[in-house]
């Protein structure tokens, strides 16, 4: 029972305890130019959500 | 074969009416493109914001993750958990705020440390050099406190701004006379730009660095603060024990003797 119930938890712990935040707030300090590209792709996302997929 | 015919021939039928562009792209306008613009900065801003540091990365992505189980209780229209997320990112969001607050004032202030990094820098002559170590040996032989910010690339205007202006050459007689007790100046940091006293009772934001000695005085953590926010460099004379230091980086370095604080500076003032 006790091991089913820890299971349910684990995806979301296991996210918690891989140091992910850590992970990415490293590489975006190595490659601070992603943070444009990643912005870039974010604003033509929102974009076409806005006003092409409406209309497509 | 008739097939292909058909669409020939509606392909010809569409050019006919002049109509080469596709349905959606009669949607894009100059204002799309000035839309486009204004999302990316935002998206820019709070990127930078949040992967700037290790711990409000770590609530965004709660956040996030809240936002994206949220979701999944609405498109399966899940009615216990949609009541119990619905209520959630809102009272989620304050609690952030409030917890996370000392994390993002410490991210707001680097972020401004990236954006006042000026591309010249004006270091003092050897000659201001020597005031300000002669400076702090006589304060630590009177156990004076002092507190004397040299400036580098980060500007220090923000602190100038509310103290008293000088503009004086640097001489070791003012600064020493700045510091002596129970005049009006002694109280707060000295900020130096090149070979001028900018300013003279500057108030820094304290250190909260947990690693430091519960016992620090309040001008040691001044001077650490500082040295945290910015790439300045700070002399401290303790008023207790009249040692030297020097705080780098967030790095506090206790100096030996006058040749040691020598070789510092020199580094420093390079």
């Amino acid at each position: 029972m006790k091991t089913i119930l820890k299971f349910l938890i684990e995806p979301i712990r296991y996210i918690g305890s891989r140091g992910f935040a850590e992970m990415v707030v490293k590489f975006f300090d190595r490659h601070d130019w992603l943070i444009y590209v990643v912005a870039f792709f974010v604003a033509l996302i929102a974009v076409f959500l806005i006003y092409i997929q409406p209309v497509l | 074969m008739n097939l292909y015919y058909d669409i020939i021939i509606s392909e010809l039928d569409n050019d006919k009416e002049g109509d080469f562009m596709p349905q959606w792209a009669s949607q894009l306008s100059w204002s799309t493109l000035i839309d486009f613009y204004l999302i990316y900065v935002l998206v820019v801003f709070i990127l930078k914001f949040v992967l700037h540091n290790k711990r409000v990365f770590s609530m965004f992505l709660f956040y996030i993750i809240i936002w994206i189980l949220f979701g999944i209780a609405n498109y399966f229209d899940l009615k216990m958990a949609g009541v119990a997320y619905e209520q959630l990112p809102m009272l989620l969001l304050i609690f952030i705020i409030v917890i996370g607050a000392p994390d993002f004032r410490l991210t707001l202030e680097s972020l401004w440390k990236e954006t006042t990094r000026q591309g010249t820098i004006i270091m003092g002559s050897d000659r201001t050099k020597t005031e300000i170590i002669k400076a702090a040996v006589a304060l630590s032989k009177e156990s004076i406190g002092g507190l004397i910010t040299i400036e580098k690339h980060n500007n220090l205007d923000q602190y100038a701004q509310r103290a008293i202006t000088l503009n004086s050459e640097v001489s070791n007689e003012i600064l020493v006379n700045i510091f002596t007790p129970n005049t009006p100046l002694h109280d707060g940091a000295v900020i130096i730009r090149g070979d001028k006293i900018v300013c003279a009772g500057a108030y820094f934001i304290l250190s909260s660095n947990e690693n430091f000695e519960k016992t620090t005085g309040s001008r040691h953590r001044a001077a650490l603060g500082i040295s945290e926010i910015t790439d300045s460099l700070t002399v401290v004379v303790s008023e207790e024990t009249g040692s030297i230091s020097l705080a780098i980086n967030g790095v506090m370095t206790k100096m030996k003797d006058e040749n040691t604080l020598n070789e510092y500076l020199s580094l420093f003032m390079k």
